[in-house]
């Protein structure tokens, strides 16, 4: 219950602190409109088709969290340090693992809201036609999981390297052209294709569009081993990324570089 | 929140280190095996130039910096081993820093910080509200913190240091960028949380008049060892003389006098003020009798307060210079 309360307080913290920034929200929401309808005519080849749209639409979706998540963790941890409290945070009696996940669930919910309004202006003004069975809601919670725990490793590697804010942002502009948002991952060269499966987000744009385009159950994904994938997939990188930021907590103590920018 | 203290120190540090491996692959030592003990609700002032460890000592009993040996102990609680207990012992405001969010109201951030530190809402809202009314800011605490002063900044992250009751507040230079109200604002402040709530503060300052008034013992950190660690009074009597400030009339015309190598000399209005140590009475009667034989004026002898300043500087001064011996002997 405590556990869930220090959670809550930092999710309502990160909410509170976005209310603060809605005009530069509203205009990256114009933002993503603009971007998402010149890659709209790129992919129809100069006009917009409704089928190919949806199609993008999914993993374009999937690739917005990604940038958000990706910088976002980067850019508030390094925020919060310049300002002194994330020395504060640290001083906390709960393990600040906790805290990153409160904080997760924030980004989560801003993330989302954006994201939502942004595709409720998309499907209605371009007349796409998708619609939302519940099950996709496994995928899109499995798919987040993974994309998460890649984002606690940059929020670790960012506790001991301060710098890595470039790094954040060519790796969310990488992932827009390797986890499948704009081509299918089967267009890829093999080689390709094989890589870019194991990044995170792209088995779950793979199952999104699955779910929501061509309608196919969760059973059917499960027998053929493609939910199986994601599954063992968002475990790993969520475990794996807690795992990586609690040693690079340890190691920015022991360097004494924990509040540094 | 629990205490568990055999001892009766609110803060024990045995054998503290911290030593960084430089790009150059040398060592360097920050903090080289201190031990020091707060007593419960002492008002401690921890002093030292910059670079001397103070900070990194400071950070260590806060958890943020793991040290390469010893351990400190908050109301009988290991930061190293039970660092949630710890932390519930200690409300802390760092140097040089925010502490708090910028973007949110006064009542947002005490009711954030009182979360964070495992308060009930109930207790947060209680404690909130009292501390606010405390520091005189409940009138301002639907406004947002980025509008407020620069004293009352520092007074809403007290207040969040100590929404959640903690025996121990650790105050990393409380007065730095204050004007001289809102020092004054702070040093009563500081001054009630030790009398009326019995609090165990630790200061560090560079502002030595703000640790003289407040500070009950003072540490003085010099190159990573404590240099000295004593009661105020001790301290300030730790080189055993008195200071006087002799006003005499129109220049003064015994400047190569080398007994005088000490002394401060400074003319005004046109008279003449010599500020320095004279260490007994017989040597000031002396004094006072060579003033009168070259023929000048006296207008006046005052005695002065000792200077925790003056105290300050002669250590690090004879640390320097002992620095200075060992390195010659080495090199020799």
């Amino acid at each position: 219950m405590k556990t869930l309360k220090i959670m809550l307080n930092e999710t309502y913290k990160g909410l509170l602190i976005a209310w603060n920034y809605k005009f530069e929200t509203f205009l990256q929401l114009v933002m993503m409109g603009v971007v998402f309808i010149g890659i709209g005519f790129i992919i129809g080849g100069g006009q917009l088709s409704t089928e190919k749209l949806a199609y993008t639409l999914v993993g374009y979706s999937i690739w917005l969290y990604s940038s958000i998540v990706i910088s976002g963790m980067c850019r508030d941890l390094l925020g919060e340090a310049q300002a002194g409290t994330l020395e504060q945070i640290f001083m906390s009696p709960v393990p600040v693992s906790l805290i990153l996940i409160g904080r997760s669930f924030s980004t989560l919910i801003t993330a989302t809201i954006n994201i939502l309004l942004f595709m409720i202006v998309i499907v209605w003004g371009l007349e796409i036609n998708i619609s939302v069975p519940g099950r996709t809601l496994v995928i899109f919670v499995l798919t987040m999981a993974g994309l998460f725990g890649f984002g606690f490793v940059i929020a670790g590697l960012t506790l001991i390297f301060k710098r890595v804010g470039e790094l954040a942002g060519l790796t969310a502009n990488a992932l827009l052209f390797l986890n499948g948002s704009m081509l299918p991952v089967e267009q890829f060269p093999k080689w390709l294709a094989l890589f870019a499966k194991t990044l995170p987000t792209t088995q779950g744009i793979i199952l999104l569009r699955d779910t929501l385009l061509d309608m196919k159950p969760l059973y059917a994904l499960w027998q053929d081993g493609s939910l199986i994938l994601l599954c063992s997939q968002s475990i790993i990188y969520f475990g794996g990324g807690l795992l990586v930021f609690i040693w690079c907590v340890r190691r920015a103590k022991l360097q004494g570089t924990l509040g540094y920018y | 929140m629990i205490e568990k203290n055999v001892t009766g120190m609110a803060v024990e540090i045995n054998n503290l280190s911290k030593s960084y491996k430089k790009s150059s692959g040398t060592q360097f030592t920050a903090v080289d095996d201190i031990n020091l003990s707060v007593h419960k609700g002492e008002v401690f002032g921890f002093l030292g130039s910059n670079g001397a460890g103070k900070t990194t000592t400071i950070k260590m009993m806060c958890g943020l910096v793991t040290p390469t040996a010893g351990r400190i102990l908050l109301n009988g609680c290991d930061v190293g081993l039970e660092h949630g207990e710890a932390m519930r012992q200690i409300g802390v405001v760092l140097e040089g820093t925010r502490n708090i969010y910028w973007p949110l109201t006064a009542w947002q951030n005490v009711m954030y910080f009182g979360n964070l530190k495992g308060c009930s809402r109930k207790d947060s809202k209680e404690r909130g509200e009292a501390l606010l009314k405390e520091l005189e800011l409940w009138d301002r605490r639907n406004d947002i913190i980025r509008n407020f002063s620069r004293g009352m900044q520092q007074r809403i992250a007290i207040a969040c240091a100590l929404i959640a009751d903690p025996s121990i507040l650790i105050l990393d230079e409380p007065t730095l960028g204050l004007d001289v109200e809102a020092t004054q604002i702070m040093k009563a402040l500081l001054k009630r949380l030790a009398q009326d709530y019995k609090k165990t503060i630790i200061i560090t300052s560079h502002q030595l008049d703000v640790v003289q008034e407040l500070c009950e013992r003072v540490a003085i950190m010099h190159k990573g060892k404590i240099i000295a660690d004593k009661n105020l009074n001790e301290l300030l009597m730790l080189f055993g003389q008195n200071y006087y400030q002799i006003k005499i009339k129109g220049a003064f015309n015994g400047h190569r006098v080398d007994e005088l190598k000490d002394f401060i000399i400074k003319e005004e209005d046109g008279a003449t003020l010599l500020t320095g140590p004279i260490e007994s009475q017989t040597k000031l009667y002396s004094w006072l009798d060579k003033i009168r034989e070259q023929g000048m004026t006296l207008i006046s002898v005052s005695p002065l307060e000792p200077d925790l300043e003056e105290v300050f500087l002669k250590l690090v001064k004879n640390e320097r210079e002992i620095d200075s011996h060992e390195n010659i002997k080495n090199y020799a």
